[in-house]
Order: structure tokens, then C-alpha cells, then sequence
């Protein structure tokens, strides 16, 4: 997925540091915008970057992604890539309800629980 | 979801199946055990030859579970009919089929096991939190009872284990009541 976010001088610290921790490669930079490479989905907050709200609703208007898909919601902007392949788990009944029971817990759906654990067994493993 | 499993009266079928599955009816001719998680049984814990073990396997009946012939002996597991389905971008399913390869598993088996790892977390969670249940009815008026254990470090830890284990037992080390 490549991520085009145009350059502010106000936040481009911020901005890139984000993208970097998150494990997004910065594969080119010009005088307007930064150009990232990356895997996993990642969100913007407004609060970090410390803008108001008009600036931070043209800087979602401004980002680009190439293979994927950009949102806006309360103030944060979510970038996630195209999901195209599918991946099924089965489990039995007790299974599913003690799974039920974990992501009750953590107020979570199981499905959502599920990737949550996915993706960040598979990020840590890469040291994002 | 329990499964049961029926099996020809035998005496080394039933020292193996004992192990794993919990004894629940017993016939002239069989034995009905109840299993609730998946089960793998090598050939050579029964010490049957080929043929044997085969027999075996044809005459076992199971309900709401699937038996199967592995490799190595028989695997029971009960049935699956839940599906949990998630989205994966190209990228994202590269990955997790590399890491899978690494341990040799397939994709959908090796996202399965890291589920898994978070019921068999939360079971053994329960588990503690049942565990000091009991050990705090048993020693939780014991003037060495800190709250959270003993703090007599003349009481050894096997009957600690013996009370974490659930068999409540008196204390043999003249555990001293408060008052």
C-alpha cells in the first residue's frame, strides 16, 4: 500500500515518525509530499497531530493511498489496505464461547478480536 | 461442544482413552466415553499391531465429534461449526503464510492456534482464580495466610500444590489458626 501525505511543516514531524513506527518505509519525498510503503493499517489521530479541525479535514482530503482505502471518523483518520483474501478459522461451540467470553472482556467482538490478535502477532514478529 | 466416543471393551483401549476422555457408560461389548477437546492417540500407546489398530479404528463410533486416522495413530476432535472469518490484504496474507511455513502449518491452522492460545489463556485464568478460591477456603484463617499465599516457608510447596490442586486435605504442618 502507498501512502501519499502532503507536506505541512507543522506536522511533518509528527507525520513521519507515526508512519515509521508503524513500519512504513519512506520510499520518496519532494518539495509537496512524503511517499510511504507499507503493510499494515494504521490511524491518524487529530489530538497528535495537534491541528484544528479545518487543517486536519484537508489534510485527509490531501492523503492519497494507492491499494487501499483512507476514512475519516470523530477525529481520526484511518488508513487500512484493499482486503482481499479470506481467511476462515473453525472452532466448536465451547471454543467459540470461551472466544466470546475473552473479547467480552476487552469489549471487543470475537471476529474483532481475532484480527486484532492476528495483526499484531504478525506486526510484532516484524518489530513494528 | 462434547463428543462422544464408542469403543469395543478392551482393556489397553481403556487405559489409553482413560487419559484423555471421561468414562460415562460402560456395556457388555462397550465403553461410551465423553471428550470435549481435540485428541491424538499414537498407535503405539495401544501396543496394537497394524491390524489391530485398524480394527480399532473401524469399530470406534463417535458422535458429535470426528474421528480421523493420522500419521502417527487416531485424532478426535469435536465437531467445528462456528467460522470466524477475517479480511486479509495481499501483503498481510504473505506474511502470515510465512510465518506459518516457518512452523510448518498451514495458514488458516496456524492462525487457529493463536486463537487458541487466547481461550487456553483465559481457561487457565479461570482455572487460578478457582484455584485460590480453594486454597483461600482451606487456609485463609491460617495466621500465615498473607492474602495472596503462605508465608511459612515450612510448609512445602507440594501441599500447596495438593490445596492449588483441589484436594483439600488437612494441613500436615500444623498450620496455626488466628485467635
Amino acid at each position: 500500500m502507498i501512502v501519499v501525505v502532503p507536506k505541512k511543516q507543522n506536522i511533518k514531524d509528527v507525520i513521519v515518525k507515526g508512519f515509521k513506527e508503524m513500519g512504513y518505509k519512506l520510499i520518496k519525498e519532494t518539495d509537496d509530499s512524503y511517499v510511504f510503503e507499507g503493510i499494515f493499517s494504521l490511524r491518524i489521530p487529530s489530538a497528535a497531530l495537534g491541528i484544528g479541525h479545518r487543517e486536519f479535514v484537508n489534510l485527509f482530503k490531501e492523503i492519497v493511498v494507492e491499494g487501499g482505502l483512507k476514512k475519516r471518523r470523530n477525529g481520526v483518520i484511518f488508513i487500512s489496505p484493499e482486503r482481499k483474501k479470506r481467511l476462515v478459522v473453525r472452532l466448536s461451540e465451547d471454543e467459540y464461547e470461551t472466544l466470546s467470553k475473552v473479547a467480552e472482556n476487552r469489549g471487543l467482538r470475537p471476529h474483532t478480536l481475532f484480527r486484532e490478535t492476528l495483526m499484531l502477532a504478525l506486526s510484532e514478529r516484524r518489530g513494528v | 461442544m462434547t463428543y462422544y466416543v464408542k469403543a469395543p471393551k478392551d482393556e489397553s483401549v481403556d487405559a489409553v482413552f482413560s487419559r484423555a476422555f471421561k468414562k460415562i457408560g460402560e456395556g457388555e461389548r462397550q465403553v461410551i466415553y465423553e471428550g470435549r477437546i481435540d485428541v491424538e492417540f499414537p498407535q503405539a500407546m495401544f501396543g496394537f499391531s497394524d491390524g489391530e489398530f485398524r480394527r480399532l479404528c473401524r469399530n470406534v463410533r463417535v458422535e458429535g465429534g470426528v474421528k480421523r486416522r493420522t500419521r502417527e495413530g487416531v485424532r478426535f476432535a469435536p465437531l467445528r461449526r462456528k467460522i470466524l472469518t477475517v479480511r486479509l490484504s495481499e501483503d498481510e496474507y504473505r506474511l502470515l503464510m510465512e510465518d506459518a511455513r516457518e512452523v510448518g502449518l498451514e495458514p488458516s491452522r496456524w492462525a487457529r492456534n493463536l486463537v487458541m492460545s487466547l481461550v487456553e489463556q483465559y481457561l487457565a485464568m479461570e482455572l487460578k482464580k478457582k484455584a485460590v478460591q480453594e486454597i483461600r477456603a482451606v487456609c485463609g484463617k491460617c495466621k500465615y495466610w498473607t492474602g495472596e499465599g503462605c508465608s511459612n516457608s515450612a510448609i512445602p510447596r507440594q501441599y500447596l500444590r495438593e490445596v492449588y490442586g483441589g484436594r483439600r486435605s488437612e494441613c500436615e504442618y500444623k498450620v496455626e489458626k488466628q485467635g
